[in-house]
């Protein structure tokens, strides 16, 4: 079979069995989508208690959108780092696929079904859960630099993901950690609310922080609020961020596969 | 000689084995430790940064009517974190020996599972909310000195207490989860339910009706009730006691309501060998 065609029928496999697998695993799915409502709820409720309630309309789209760019970065990093550390290194699937001639960074890019999926149900009730607090809100003024900016985000997400995946191949790579890098983010990281609103000393943090600059561009896309940096500046940062980092993560995993996995093996698992 | 004989393990022994495996699982996983001190401090941050960005806290200070908002949101973050530990990491207990092919030995051992998965929940029941109100010890006595550390150690039993009426529930839903052959606990959403109708981080009265209906049957509800009542007033108020002994008798009710469907999930589960 020639090279090309053969991996584009790798691509339809990874697609394929990914979306069997969460269809076999639809309950865990859906209840992981009721979870993330519930959880955001809870917060949402609680920050709207800061909120005069006349600036609700105004705050509510931009909130939206910066859960919505955090859900897709989060999801993509728990489904495909948390995965591989609890599923697949557990269940002695790694060595298996390699054998295969699959790459895992295809195998794992694949989960990329399973957080769209995920968000496609999550973001809506959530979206429902902030119109019923703060009234109708209008959530997209430009829709083509919208979708540049969450793709650009996404790719940002499985880079990052790559890297702790590949890391957990042959570390113990602590779960909550990750967990607590991306709530830190996005408060922090110019997530959750513009750049240009965060204090001085954090604004640099934000700037330093990749998926800022999506997110710039997701929130000017949505409401019109002006990246920090200018439309064109972040436009350029995000599309060479969204590049590099898969790029980069696929060389750092190439190096381990090379000079630890198929030398020493993938990581022992165990409860301790 | 009967196995029960020949292997005595009272439920004691296989408490005092749980005891050990969550113990050396922290240590040797310490990040995990370190993790489990810093979530608290997780939810303060986002609520307090994105409160901070988008209003402002007199606001929520008045809304809420309490005195030291800071502090409330500490008090409220521990009780969030560690009152429905219990549920969680029972079912994941059972999730994570499936993985890890220990399941069947488990499953073997001469305890009925009901008593073997309420083993397993004491350990994190007792040791999860002492790391949450451990970590946010320094934060009380920062704000309110010796008092603050007096409502932290309160709160410590008060969540406890409040998880006993969730132990049955926890247990079933533990058998649940083995029964279905899911991946991830397809019951961990009622962990957050449970908040969001606690009113953890704002008043139970901006719910829509229903489900301020369902909140008076949640225990958590109570323990969140003792917190904002010792963090508005920073006294031992009547509201307390009278939280007290409704989860006192929940923890009896409840418990009673689940134990005749404990038997039918450990048969469901050995007949069906989820492995």
């Amino acid at each position: 079979m020639h090279h090309s065609s053969r991996g584009l029928a790798k691509l339809l496999a990874v697609i394929y069995l990914h979306g069997v697998r969460t269809w076999r695993y639809k309950y865990s799915f859906i209840n992981s989508s009721i979870n993330t409502m519930l959880w955001i709820t809870i917060f949402l409720l609680g920050v709207i208690m800061f909120v005069p309630a006349k600036e609700l309309p105004v705050v509510a789209p931009q909130v939206f959108w910066g859960i919505t760019v955090w859900n897709l970065i989060t999801y993509t990093v728990i489904y495909i780092s948390g995965w591989t550390t609890w599923f697949l290194v557990s269940m002695g699937l790694v060595e298996e696929h390699i054998l295969h001639g699959l790459g895992l960074p295809l195998l794992l890019a694949g989960r990329l079904v399973t957080v769209l999926a995920e968000s496609a149900i999550a973001v809506p009730l959530v979206y429902f859960v902030l119109r019923g607090v703060a009234g109708p809100m209008r959530l997209v003024e430009n829709p083509w630099l919208l979708l540049y900016g969450l793709v650009a985000a996404e790719a940002m997400a499985i880079g990052y993901a790559l890297v702790l995946a590949t890391l957990a191949l042959r570390l113990s790579i602590p779960g909550p950690m990750l967990d607590i890098t991306n709530f830190i983010l996005f408060v922090v990281g110019g997530i959750a609310a513009p750049v240009a609103k965060l204090p001085a000393q954090l604004r640099v943090v934000a700037l330093l922080t990749p998926y800022s600059h999506a997110a710039e561009l997701v929130r000017y896309a949505a409401t019109g609020t002006r990246p920090y940096l200018g439309l064109l500046t972040e436009t350029f940062i995000s599309g060479a961020l969204a590049v590099a980092m898969p790029l980069a993560a696929y060389a750092f995993y190439r190096f381990v596969e090379k000079h630890y996995l198929r030398r020493y093996g993938v990581r022992g698992v165990g409860r301790m | 000689m009967g196995l029960d004989a020949a292997m005595p393990s009272s439920f004691l022994d296989v408490v005092a084995a749980e005891f050990y495996a969550y113990t050396r699982f922290y240590k040797n996983n310490r990040a995990m430790m370190i993790a489990a001190f810093i979530w608290p401090y997780l939810m303060v941050l986002i609520l307090l940064g994105l409160g901070y960005l988008f209003g402002s806290l007199s606001q929520y200070a008045a809304r809420m009517g309490v005195r030291n908002p800071v502090f409330f949101i500490v008090s409220a973050s521990t009780v969030a974190m560690s009152s429905t530990f219990i549920i969680d990491e029972v079912a994941n207990y059972t999730l994570y020996n499936r993985w890890n092919g220990t399941l069947p030995y488990i499953l073997l051992t001469p305890m009925r599972l009901p008593k073997q998965l309420l083993a397993a929940s004491i350990p994190s029941t007792l040791v999860s909310p002492a790391i949450s109100v451990t970590s946010a010890l320094p934060v009380a006595i920062y704000f309110e000195g010796l008092r603050g550390a007096i409502i932290i150690a309160a709160l410590y039993t008060v969540i406890v207490l409040g998880m006993v009426p969730l132990a049955g529930l926890s247990v079933l839903i533990a058998g649940l989860v083995l029964t279905v052959r899911e991946e991830t606990n397809i019951a961990n959403s009622i962990t957050p339910f449970l908040l969001l109708v606690s009113g953890v981080f704002y008043p139970v009265t901006i719910l829509p009706k229903a489900l301020q209906l369902i909140a008076v049957a949640v225990p958590v509800k109570y323990v969140v009730d003792i917190a904002r009542a010792i963090a508005s007033t920073g006294t031992f108020s009547h509201e307390v006691f009278l939280a007290v002994y409704v989860l006192t008798l929940m923890a009896f009710a409840y418990n009673s309501l689940v134990a005749p469907l404990l038997g039918a999930i450990e048969e469901r589960v050995k007949r069906y060998a989820p492995f």
